[in-house]
């Protein structure tokens, strides 16, 4: 909302000697959110009057001049102008190099025009945004002073305030609001222009009929015919101070509505009385389904919900949203009926949400209006349609307010609002800040002083804390000293505390230490894509009213986004690079009763190994590395009890093993399916490997215990054996492990090869055992026995000899 | 003679008698001399402790200068006779690039949200993460946001498909209804902060995600005051901002909190005097903050007379845009290397 400060000042006063600087400060500092601050002189900085001297024919272009200019300086400047009026002798506004032009935005720059050189612009009034008029350039006074700044000419001295209206601030929406707020910073009380208005012999009830149906909303209404108005432009001071606030002027009519509702707050709609069909108002609630035409021209779906000004054929009006065109303001226009009445809050919000129309008016009406402002309001504009458009007033104004707001009364305690902020206000120092913005101390109740409400406040101020705020807010936060004293050791921490937030850390730095990136995707997926892998096509959820196709639904596993990142990344910076990444994060799941999270973390490699150099030559990562990496993590987390099964499946090429603890699968490790890396249009071999965090803290955070360490030395024995190339390694190792007892502390593969000369389909694997014992020394003798024992089992069961 | 004028004729003899090191056996007996356990240092470092109080710093400093020097004269003449070189072996060339791998990093937002909860963890308060997936009860009307309350404009919500599930369903627009969760299941005292994720239906630009970070923050016992409040947000943000950097409060509203502030903190890319980020107005605004609504506490259960509390929220991507210099909103989530790298 914009506020004009020259506005604002018809209503109070501020001292001169306050900066702007100072003044916004204040303005901060009582809860004004000003989003933008312009100045008006400011924006016209480089704009002079000046001396067209000379004019002649541009030699290339036919529309254009070439002008000489004197603006007070040294020489006398070359403008190319391309508008028709533009001539010697005028007095005009000159744009200077370096001048930003307020329409567009664009500044002025020394250039050559159709070779022709112009050092500086010749303005219209629309590039001023002082009107639309582009027919030509503006013409000055004759009088007017070569080399005045051309804000000084035109009085330009105001600062408009862009202010951010929070939800609960209706009346800060119009100068009126702002002016009182600013007022409680200066101790001054806002002055509300008088009303004279000289009324007619007719009455205004024998003009026309209002009856209000839908009495549960539309609280108040009142209505006023003004006959043989004459539609014109506005005067300039009110065409000026809608353009202030940014808005366009059109007649004096809807100027002067518009105007009344920026000062007052309270939206005005006038009518053609002579379209008012049996010149009979009644605001009632449309029918589903009902179509009308609204002032802008576009057709409108009704609903029951809708509130209607209708006459007597029809709707002419969305009541407090916008005006009909089957009624509006024409420039034939002679007699007008002028509307101004209550709607309740929550039902112009429903409609206009409904309807997808937000205007000035429903803005306001769904913050709520005050209701003591509607007959104002409309004096108001009805003195000023007499001022502007002549015209007679009928006699009083028609005004239907059934049940009469009763005021508002609120008991706020001394004790409570000091224990609220930590302040040690008394009594008279509450009461003193509360009547600054208009709160009435009217009574004590024992401990309780009671305020009366002021009208334009009731739907925000309503119990204790509401006031305690408002003794706050004018006390100043900042005179409040900040404080922290409190004990720290009272929370309830284990019942709610989130272990996986700290797994995550530590998730975090082990796997930073490897070198991996951690990434960050967005859980909002594409749903089409997740059907094409998911495994449960039921398991996706999907948003009711997503934006964009690429995020339509929640993410059903963590390697999509991924993928994406690889992909990007391979496309960004090379195919040669090393992609080493992680993520932490949730995926989500349909389930019949509920919708499910779970925290996941993946672990992504595709492309060239890092750590090899120049020492070891290049090569990519494999299967073997990621496994590694995932076996790492694990005994990272002392969790060396897992145990891997390998399979293939619909999002794996070739390889995919689940992990898994006492036969539960905390996650998994595969190679990524050629199909699904096409999506992301990634050529290299990609390899991750997710956790299942939920499944795999519930593993962690065993209470460790010291386990004894042998005083006795160890045996080392080698064994290079003969295998069939289909024996697994897992198989043979299962077997020693199975086939030596307990001795055995430590199994190590040291080599593998196939060879022709070991035999077709065969291969050679060799291992280190590392036997020892507890109690004593074991003999040569002892350590034998298990080796024998080994090869027995291996011979017996996998037809694995000992390598001659 | 004075203990310093000893030392000094110490030196000299020790430099004299480091000239005729010439062997193994000369090198031990510079070595009896001076450094062993009877040698001349330990007499020295001995009669030191009874050097009066005024002189001990200069005489101190004087005895290590002559420790070090002799220890040093010792360790190269050791080294010589070793047949050591102070040159390095010139066989492999050591200047080439030592085996690597990739840096690892953390994510630019993990670490602000691991900076933030560490500042608050540090004064008591735990962590709790909820759903993502938040129903409207929580979302919104426990928080004092009702149906048709226009500051449900403020969030444009994503609803999720919530076919055959007893209630509508909607990704969580912001954090506060963590604060819910918590209250729900916990008594006072509550310390408690809530990091995640958030969305918003809007279009992603560089300005916007549609998904974003929040953290909130929750405090509830007897008698918490807004001066608390104060104190506590100006304490995280001298943690995370730095000292020298000013933080003023002004009312702002939110349904859930009564009295509402919004905090600002002085531009730190022009320290408060005015640039384009902090569009001269010399002021960032970093969070949204209050005394939890006493119609919140109703909802829950809480008796308002009882318990006081504030709550705060802020976001993490805008801050991070400014704090780094971040041109685009949307780096953060593409997860270019040479950007993640930076960090």
């Amino acid at each position: 909302m914009k506020i004009s400060l020259n506005w604002v000042k018809e209503y109070i006063s501020v001292p001169e000697t306050e900066s702007i600087d100072a003044l916004q400060d204040k303005m901060i500092s009582t809860g004004l959110d000003i989003e933008g601050v312009e100045n008006e002189a400011g924006k016209l900085k480089n704009f002079v009057v000046g001396e067209v001297l000379e004019k002649i024919k541009h030699p290339d272009a036919d529309k254009l001049s070439l002008c000489k200019v004197n603006v007070g300086g040294e020489e006398n400047l070359s403008i190319v102008c391309g508008a028709p009026n533009v001539d010697a002798g005028q007095k005009v506004c000159v744009a200077l190099i370096g001048a930003i032009i307020p329409n567009g935005d664009f500044e002025i720059k020394k250039s050559k025009i159709r070779g022709q050189l112009s050092e500086g612009m010749i303005c219209s009034e629309k590039e001023l945004n002082m009107s639309d008029n582009h027919d030509g350039i503006m013409v000055l006074d004759p009088k007017a002073k070569i080399g005045e700044k051309f804000a000084d000419y035109i009085k330009a001295n105001d600062v408009v305030f862009d202010i951010g209206i929070t939800a609960n601030r209706g009346d800060l929406f119009s100068h009126f609001g702002v002016a009182r707020e600013i007022g409680a910073l200066y101790n001054e009380k806002i002055k509300i222009p008088e009303i004279k208005i000289t009324e007619s012999e007719k009455p205004t009830t024998e003009l026309i009929k209002i009856s209000i149906e839908a009495n549960d909303v539309c609280k108040r209404f009142t209505g006023r015919v003004i006959s043989n108005v004459t539609i014109k432009e506005s005067p300039e001071w009110l065409k000026k101070r809608l353009r202030s606030v940014g808005l366009n002027p059109k007649n004096n009519i809807v100027d002067i509505t518009n105007y009344v509702m920026f000062e007052t707050g309270q939206p005005l709609h006038a009518f053609d009385y002579d379209k008012i069909n049996g010149k009979e108002i009644i605001v009632k609630k449309a029918k589903d389904g009902d179509k009308f035409m609204t002032l802008d021209g576009k057709e409108r779906v009704l609903n029951s919900e809708s509130l209607m000004i209708c006459d007597a054929n029809g709707y002419t009006g969305i009541a407090g949203v916008m005006g009909g065109k089957n009624s509006e303001i024409s420039d034939n226009t002679k007699n007008i009926f002028l509307e101004s009445a209550y709607f309740d809050a929550v039902s112009i919000r429903k409609n206009s949400k409904k309807l997808g129309l937000m205007t000035d008016a429903s803005q306001r009406f769904e913050r709520g209006v005050d209701i003591n402002m509607v007959k104002y309001a409309s004096e108001r504009a009805t003195q000023l349609f007499m001022e502007l458009a002549g015209g007679n007033v009928s006699k009083e104004l028609y005004d239907v307010y059934p049940e009469k707001f009763e005021i508002v009364k609120v008991p706020v305690r001394v004790s409570k609002t000091n224990d609220v902020l930590g302040t040690e206000l008394n009594e008279d120092e509450i009461t003193g800040l509360l009547e600054k913005i208009e709160f009435k101390f009217t009574d004590k109740e024992s401990d309780k002083l009671i305020f009366e409400v002021p009208e334009f406040r009731r739907l925000d101020v309503a119990r204790e804390i509401d006031l305690i705020e408002e003794i706050a807010r004018i006390y100043g936060y900042d005179n409040i000293e900040g404080e922290m004293n409190f004990n720290i050791n009272v929370t309830n921490a284990a019942n709610y505390g989130s272990r996986i937030f700290k797994l995550n850390r530590e998730i975090t730095e082990y796997l930073t230490g490897r070198g991996f990136n951690q990434i960050l995707t967005n859980p909002l997926a594409e749903e089409k894509l997740l059907k094409k892998f998911a495994e449960d096509n039921d398991s996706i959820i999907p948003l009711k009213n997503s934006i964009s196709v690429e995020m339509d639904s929640m993410r059903t596993g963590m390697i999509y986004g991924m993928l994406k990142i690889i992909g990007f990344n391979f496309n960004n910076s090379g195919k040669d690079i090393s992609l080493k990444f992680f993520e932490s994060g949730r995926i989500f799941k349909n389930t019949e009763k509920k919708f499910k999270e779970e925290d996941r973390l993946i672990i992504a490699m595709s492309g060239k190994k890092d750590s090899e150099s120049i020492f070891d030559g290049e090569k990519n990562f494999d299967f073997f590395d990621i496994k590694g990496e995932a076996e790492m993590f694990l005994y990272k987390l002392n969790l060396e009890n897992f145990s891997l099964f390998y399979y293939n499946d619909n999002v794996s090429d070739g390889i995919k093993a689940d992990i898994r603890i006492n036969d539960e699968i905390i996650g998994e490790i595969y190679k990524i399916d050629s199909r699904l890396k096409k999506e992301f249009e990634i050529d290299q071999d990609v390899f991750a490997a997710e956790f299942y965090l939920n499944k795999l803290i519930s593993k962690t955070g065993k209470e460790k215990k010291y386990t004894e360490i042998s005083k006795f030395p160890s045996v080392k024995r080698d064994l290079a054996l003969i295998a069939d190339t289909g024996v697994k390694y897992d198989e043979i190792k299962d077997y020693i492990v199975k086939s030596s007892g307990k001795y055995l502390k430590k199994l190590n593969l040291f080599d593998i090869y196939e060879d022709e000369k070991i035999g077709k389909n065969k291969k050679s694997i060799a291992f280190t055992l590392e036997f020892s014992s507890n109690e004593k020394t074991l003999t040569d003798e002892e350590t034998g026995n298990i080796v024998k024992k080994i090869l027995k089992n291996l011979e017996k069961n996998l037809g694995v000899t000992l390598r001659a | 003679m004075s203990l310093l004028d000893r030392i000094d004729s110490i030196r000299s003899e020790a430099e004299n008698d480091s000239v005729n090191i010439s062997d193994e056996k000369s090198l031990e007996e510079y070595r009896l001399k001076y450094i062993s356990r009877n040698g001349i240092l330990n007499d020295l470092f001995e009669d030191f402790k009874k050097v009066e109080k005024e002189i001990k710093g200069k005489v101190g400093k004087s005895l290590n200068e002559l420790k070090i020097s002799i220890q040093s004269v010792y360790d190269e003449k050791k080294s010589a006779l070793d047949g050591k070189s102070n040159q390095p072996d010139n066989a492999i060339d050591y200047t080439l690039p030592g085996r690597t791998f990739n840096k690892g990093t953390k994510h630019l937002i993990n670490q602000a949200i691991d900076d933030i909860t560490s500042i608050f963890e540090k004064i008591g308060f735990e962590i709790y993460e909820g759903p993502e997936i938040e129903d409207e009860y929580h979302n919104f009307d426990a928080l004092n946001t009702p149906d048709y309350h226009p500051s449900r404009d403020m969030q444009d919500t994503f609803y999720v498909d919530s076919k055959g599930k007893d209630k509508q369903y909607l990704l969580r627009t912001h954090t506060s209804p963590g604060q819910v969760r918590i209250m729900e299941n916990t008594k006072p005292p509550i310390r408690v902060v809530v990091p995640g994720k958030c969305y918003r239906n809007e279009a992603v630009s560089a300005r916007s995600l549609a998904m974003f970070h929040q953290v909130e923050g929750l405090y509830v016992d007897k008698k918490v005051t807004f001066k608390e409040l104060k104190g506590t947000l100006n304490y995280f943000a001298r943690e995370f901002f730095g000292e020298n950097l000013k933080t003023r409060l002004r009312p702002s509203f939110f349904p859930f909190t009564e009295p509402s502030a919004e905090m600002d903190v002085e531009c730190f890319l022009c320290n408060g005097n005015g640039c384009r980020i902090c569009k001269y107005t010399g002021w960032l605004e970093i969070l949204g903050c209050g005394m939890v609504d006493p119609k919140v506490f109703e909802i829950i259960g809480y008796d308002p007379e009882e318990y006081s509390g504030f709550a705060f929220g802020m976001g993490i991507e805008r801050t991070l845009l400014v704090k780094y210099g971040i041109p685009d909103i949307r780096m953060f989530l593409e997860n270019d290397l040479r950007f993640l790298k930076q960090f």
